[in-house]
């Protein structure tokens, strides 16, 4: 990733030092990070809203408002994952290392592959 | 105004619901099948559908997920018998806004009304991020 800003899902109050959130609608922030020509040029952070059942696209539109062009997540459902896809937001996946730092670098090296539609969380294990 | 698809293959099932609704501004629309539910969706504005677990030619799930994919900001309800924890197995990541029962009133229709409230509530708070040095 050359340009744009990442955000990250957060622990606490979050930050480049921080950990990522286990449940991206459950965060307590979200951490922003702006590249640019390949460089991190500014981290801030943005406190997520209430979550409640159903409200998946609070989140997305959330982000969306505030120009976000990648997500980094360890897990994520599927309609918050199309609803990012929907409004041009890529969603990449992490669920190994939990601090931001390192997994932030590797999606700006190019190095982090976009979460697939079988990575969501849920599934149904065919019970409906 | 709030525009409803209902989907279930007994459109009694819906009475006392239309009727909750009709009293809320609500105006609704019934349809028998997951394909006429599809068509409906993409060729009228509906703020929302709520579709019996089990429809004809696919599952409720089902039709949610092809909806999903089509317009993931089209919210949901279902109408199922299942026990809670294996309704959120079931259905979890689909994003539905709660489980009816199979024969929804009064009660579902107000409970439904108040959280569409809450997550417009919730949507319409302004949030900017916070600077902080690297």
């Amino acid at each position: 990733m050359k340009n744009g800003r990442i955000a990250v899902p957060s622990n606490g109050q979050g930050g480049l030092n921080g950990t990522r959130a286990g449940h991206f609608g459950h965060c307590d922030v979200f951490t922003f990070v702006d590249v640019e020509d390949g460089e991190i040029k500014k981290v801030s952070i943005l406190q997520n809203q209430e979550h409640a059942q159903g409200g998946c696209m609070v989140p997305v539109n959330l982000l969306s408002e505030n120009r976000v062009n990648a997500l980094i997540v360890g897990g994520i459902g599927m309609r918050p994952l199309m609803g990012f896809r929907q409004v041009g937001i890529d969603v990449y996946h992490d669920d190994q290392r939990p601090e931001i730092e390192p997994v932030v670098k590797d999606l700006i090296a190019g190095k982090l592959a976009e979460i697939s539609n079988d990575q969501v969380c849920g599934g149904g294990g065919g019970q409906v | 105004m709030t525009h409803v698809l209902l989907v279930s293959q007994k459109k009694n099932n819906f009475s006392e619901l239309e009727t909750a609704f009709s009293e809320n501004n609500v105006t609704t629309e019934w349809t028998d099948t997951a394909q006429n539910a599809l068509s409906k969706l993409s060729e009228e504005n509906f703020d929302l559908f709520i579709t019996h677990e089990h429809l004809s030619d696919m599952t409720g799930r089902k039709l949610i997920e092809n909806v999903l994919f089509k317009n993931a900001m089209m919210n949901c309800v279902v109408l199922s018998a299942l026990d809670h924890k294996a309704f959120h197995e079931a259905y979890e990541g689909l994003g539905v806004l709660m489980q009816f029962p199979l024969v929804p009133g009064k009660e579902q229709a107000q409970n439904l009304l108040d959280h569409l409230n809450h997550i417009a509530r919730i949507s319409n708070r302004t949030s900017k991020p916070k600077g902080e040095p690297i």
